[in-house]
């Protein structure tokens, strides 16, 4: 955005304002970040460095074998092509359930519209830990336990799309569907042809955050997956942490390690991320 | 953005009805899920909240033994109590968020994108290891956070596991990790308001922060509105921070324990399923009663140009 | 465009999705030998012993060239949900680590296999395992795990804060007297030392006093609560007077903080009630390895028993080979697998004779003791709900160890509660 536009008389007062707003957003980033410091710099101290009391803030000696040690103690090629696989597919299931969802609502109308939309958020304040087990039993039903596709499931039926790309759809003009069904197209067809087209935006907030999702995700593979070559990244790094004593120094390797595919996605879709959601939230 | 209105008020009007098919083929995949994965575990955790049994053996209907105990024993009010402490201590990360947004929001500002990528780090983060940062920070005996009050003067305890302060402790970094997610809530509201808008009322000369009160805080209402219930329902959900920060022997945990926290103890500790069932269906239904109040409470303050 | 790539990232998946076959599918596989090839899942929770293990599951292997084990480490913090939701949905191992207090909705829903028959056919003598761990295991009789090893208590202490304060190291003479006063002349606040760490923990403090004041948690026949008896409640009061009354120990909320072994691994505690357990990472760090030791436990008002626990391993009556996954599940504790144990260092071996091996991998600490008090030793106390009331007893103490309430008070709240309990469990 150009600089300049409308200032005025106002240049002085606005410098000084500036020059508070940077203090303020750097300290406040800088409180932000601190924890991860931290993390840092227990993920290169010895064992010992990291469980004593009172804490060592600087290392004496940086360790940074710990970040080679997670490869030794986890199959941490295994974990990642679990962990991608699943968000692979469970991004591009929510997106297209998702969208196919929203569209309904926000572009269609039928019986029981309003009462099936409420069903579908109310979803959404559903606890995860709440309907594990029964999940679970569903997934053992379908003979889908230590696979890939249980991992992505439930999620892909979450709510949380749909919620995103239904505010986002309800704001585009009645035109373009009116104008596609004078061209003799079907909702079919303006869904894929016309309104999903309109939604990339909205649709990488979706996919920011349901990656975040299943990145993190931990009960739901636990159960459902034992078996060790299923095995996704937060689980590895949970084993680490046993019943007496936990290897800190590793257990912050590993999870700075891990955050770091999702900090490239944000940082790569975070201007359409934005937009997504600017777009959707403007009524 | 009005989140949840009707279809009838949304704009599409003029379509021609009768979309009843097509909606059937193309909600058929989604509705399938729904049920298989939400409303068939609702109604198990429904039956099973009226059964006595064992996991391993199957449960039998008995009756309603099990909410009995659970609604006249002295764990759920007091759980209840500390979650709805815990959501609205959280929701003060909002106003924090609009700060931070508003600021960010300055045309011309260098660094947003890095300051954003900054701000949004602890929501991609893996909750297990920074909560373990946190403990740290929050030690009584040698925190980063004591030696700090202790410098400049303010009280200092164990902040964590003291029952005054515990609860708040956590909130504090539920704040840290949902400040992100709101912001960029925000951030979008903020963009998504007109320049003309702005630069109309700066021209009839109206300061920074009457411009904010009049201008953009109405027109941001809806954008916090979302922020608020998402926040709110985020924090009636938190378990997994207080599991890691406050561990199974803290003299606070029986002030701080949440509702989530207590049916993870039913279910799967003591593994009694029905208690932990009644407990599940009590915390949705409080979910629904608050984001119900803040639905009607928004026609108070939301304003939708 | 942006949503062809989507696509093409999702045919990826579904192709991707289409090779991935349902589990347990590898029953089939005509193995080497004359027999069918037989898989077997085997669940525990130490990445610690995961080597050790390993090691007792290839010499199993090595028997038994038909059957493959595999080998899963379930984290500690889901490691108990994880087992009961998939073995109660018949999808759990088939061999899994069992803790006695854990026991019970397992027995209750006829879960687990006897190894009555199975223990006979491999020839083991049960009389060479400590007698309460065995017991531990059974039911009416009827033998559900054989202990694969054991942790008892010791008075762990730091040399060199004895040696500073010009003090006696503690001997196994020692009575609850002796610690308090010296503990007393240990306590340095200007030093931030204290003399003895008194965290609220079942099994590394307050049961082991409890029963040495001649008190119980729960009676013989396993139906009401020992809370209320008056040597219980002397049995607690041992460690809230050493907060609450002698100001020797950090309170409940430092231990909350910074676990004890913590504290007491940075020099701050000179005396520390804990398990064999320790010894490894005690040793691993050179700080406690050069200073620190253990003795006894010291003798209380009746005697000086130590609490004893160890791990089982359980075989699930829903495995589709039953009779192999007993056999797995008592070799797992058998005396060659004790041995292979001890050796590593990691625990000690269950059995008599195996445990040699251990105490010389700690030539350090005078970890003999730990061996010397299995004779006066009684077993961590369970019910047939065990955590239906174990699960309370920290939230219900906690009143007692922060001085809001005496131990009088939350000691009967608990001896309340517990009794409801058990009451629930009879019913």
């Amino acid at each position: 955005m150009p600089e300049g536009v409308g200032r005025g008389a106002t240049r002085a007062p606005l410098r000084v304002g500036r020059a508070v707003s940077y203090v303020v957003l750097t300290v406040g980033a800088l409180l932000m970040v601190a924890p991860f410091l931290w993390q840092f710099l227990t993920s290169v101290k010895s064992l010992r460095e990291s469980t004593v009391a009172p804490p060592v803030i600087w290392p004496s000696t940086w360790h940074w074998e710990n970040y080679a040690r997670i490869f030794d103690v986890l199959p941490v090629e295994t974990m990642a092509v679990n962990s991608v696989l699943a968000l692979i597919l469970r991004v591009t299931g929510q997106v297209l359930v998702a969208s196919l969802a929203a569209y309904c609502f926000a572009r269609l109308r039928f019986p029981f519209q309003r009462a099936l939309l409420t069903l579908f958020l109310a979803t959404l304040m559903v606890p995860p830990q709440l309907f594990i087990i029964p999940q679970y039993e569903v997934i053992r039903d379908l003979g889908w336990l230590n696979t890939i596709q249980a991992l992505a499931v439930p999620g892909i039926f979450s709510s949380f799309g749909m919620f995103i790309l239904y505010q986002f759809m309800r704001a585009l003009p009645v035109e373009l569907d009116e104008a596609a069904r004078l061209d003799g197209a079907n909702p079919w067809q303006i869904y894929r042809r016309v309104i999903l087209p309109l939604c990339l935006p909205a649709l990488a907030a979706v996919v920011i955050m349901t990656s975040l999702f299943s990145w993190n995700d931990l009960l739901w593979p636990l159960v459902i997956n034992t078996d060790p070559s299923r095995m996704t990244l937060p689980v590895g790094l949970a084993t680490l942490q046993g019943a007496q004593g936990t290897d800190y120094p590793v257990l912050m390797a590993g999870s700075l390690l891990a955050i770091l595919p999702m900090v490239v996605i944000f940082v790569l879709l975070q201007k359409q991320f934005i937009r997504g959601i600017a777009m959707s939230g403007s009524k | 953005m009005s989140a949840i209105r009707t279809p009838g008020g949304s704009p599409v009007r003029r379509r021609p009805s009768g979309d009843g098919r097509w909606a059937a083929i193309l909600l058929a995949v989604p509705l399938l899920g729904l049920v298989v994965f939400y409303l068939w575990p609702l109604l198990r955790t429904i039956i099973l909240s009226v059964s006595t049994g064992n996991p391993f053996l199957g449960y039998e209907i008995t009756g309603f033994d099990n909410w009995v105990q659970v609604l006249t024993g002295d764990e759920l009010p007091r759980a209840l109590l500390n979650t709805l402490v815990y959501a609205a201590v959280v929701l003060l990360g909002v106003p924090l968020a609009m700060i931070t947004a508003v600021l960010l929001h300055q045309r011309g500002l260098r660094f947003r994108g890095l300051y954003r990528v900054l701000y949004f780090l602890p929501v991609v983060t893996m909750p297990a290891a920074v909560a373990m940062v946190w403990r740290y920070i929050y030690n009584g005996d040698f925190g980063l956070l004591n030696e700090v009050f202790a410098a400049v003067g303010l009280p200092t305890t164990a902040w964590v596991a003291d029952p005054r302060t515990a609860l708040f402790a956590v909130a504090v970094v539920g704040i840290w990790m949902g400040l992100g997610t709101n912001l960029i809530i925000l951030a979008a509201g903020l963009e998504a308001i007109p320049d003309s808008v702005t630069e109309a009322a700066m021209l009839d000369g109206a300061g920074p922060v009457r411009r904010f009160a009049s201008i953009t805080a109405p027109l941001l209402s809806p954008s916090v509105f979302l922020v608020s219930v998402l926040s709110v329902i985020g924090s009636l959900q938190m378990f997994d921070l207080l599991f890691v920060m406050l561990g199974r022997t803290n003299p606070a945990l029986a002030d701080s324990k949440t509702i989530v926290y207590l049916f993870y103890e039913e279910a799967f500790v003591r593994s009694d399923r029905p208690l932990g069932a009644v407990i599940a269906i009590v915390t949705l239904v409080v979910t629904l009663i608050v984001t119900a109040i803040q639905f009607r409470l928004q026609r108070r303050w939301v304003h939708y140009a | 465009m942006k949503w062809k790539a989507l696509t093409l990232s999702g045919a990826l998946a579904v192709g991707l999705l289409a090779g991935c076959t349902s589990p347990d599918a590898g029953g089939d596989d005509a193995g080497s030998g004359d027999g069918e090839q037989i898989e077997l899942d085997f669940a525990i929770f130490s990445p610690d012993q995961e080597p050790a293990i390993q090691a007792v599951v290839d010499a199993f292997e090595d028997e038994n060239p038909n059957i493959t084990v595999n080998l899963q480490v379930i984290p500690w913090v889901d490691y108990w949900n994880t087992l009961l939701t998939t073995s109660a949905g018949g999808t759990g191992p088939d061999v899994a680590w069992m803790l006695g207090a854990k026991l019970g909705p397992y027995l209750e829903g006829g879960a687990l296999l006897p190894l009555d028959d199975t223990i006979a056919d491999a020839g083991i003598d049960v009389a060479g395992y400590p007698e309460p761990l065995v017991a531990l295991y059974q039911r009416d009789d009827v033998t559900y795990a054989l202990p694969k090893d054991f942790d008892t208590i010791g008075l762990w202490y730091n040399k060199a804060l004895f040696d500073e304060a010009g003090l006696e190291y503690p001997n196994p003479d020692w009575t609850w007297d002796d610690v308090i006063s010296n503990a007393q002349a240990l306590t340095d606040p200007a030093a931030d030392v204290y003399g003895i760490g008194a965290p609220l923990d079942p099994q590394a403090t307050y049961y082991n006093t409890i029963y040495q004041a001649g008190g119980e948690v729960i009676s013989a026949d396993g139906t009401t609560s020992g809370y209320d008896d008056p040597a219980s409640i002397e049995g607690i009061a041992y460690w809230t007077d050493m907060i609450n009354e002698y100001g020797v120990s950090p309170d409940l909320q430092s231990f909350a903080d910074t676990e004890s072994v913590a504290q007491f691994m940075s020099g701050r505690l000179a005396m520390l009630y804990t398990g064999s357990f320790y010894a490894v990472r005690f040793a691993s760090d050179e700080y406690a390895s050069a200073n620190f030791d253990v003795t006894e436990l010291p003798a209380g008002p009746v005697s000086d028993v130590t609490v004893i626990n160890g791990l089982g391993n359980v075989a699930f009556a829903g495995s589709e080979h039953p009779e192999e996954a007993a056999q797995l599940a008592v070799f797992l504790s058998s005396p060659e697998a004790s041995q292979i144990q001890s050796d590593s260092g990691a625990v000690i071996g269950s059995y008599q004779d195996t445990q040699q091996a251990w105490v010389d991998a700690f030539p350090q600490f005078n970890v003999q003791v730990f061996l010397d008090m299995v004779d006066s030793s009684v077993v961590f106390p369970t019910s047939n709900n065990t955590e239906a009331w174990a699960s309370r007893e920290s939230e219900l103490l906690t009143p007692a160890w922060t001085g809001e309430q005496t131990v009088e008070e939350a000691a009967g709240n608990l001896a309340d509660a517990m009794n409801e309990a058990l009451a629930a469990e009879q019913g």
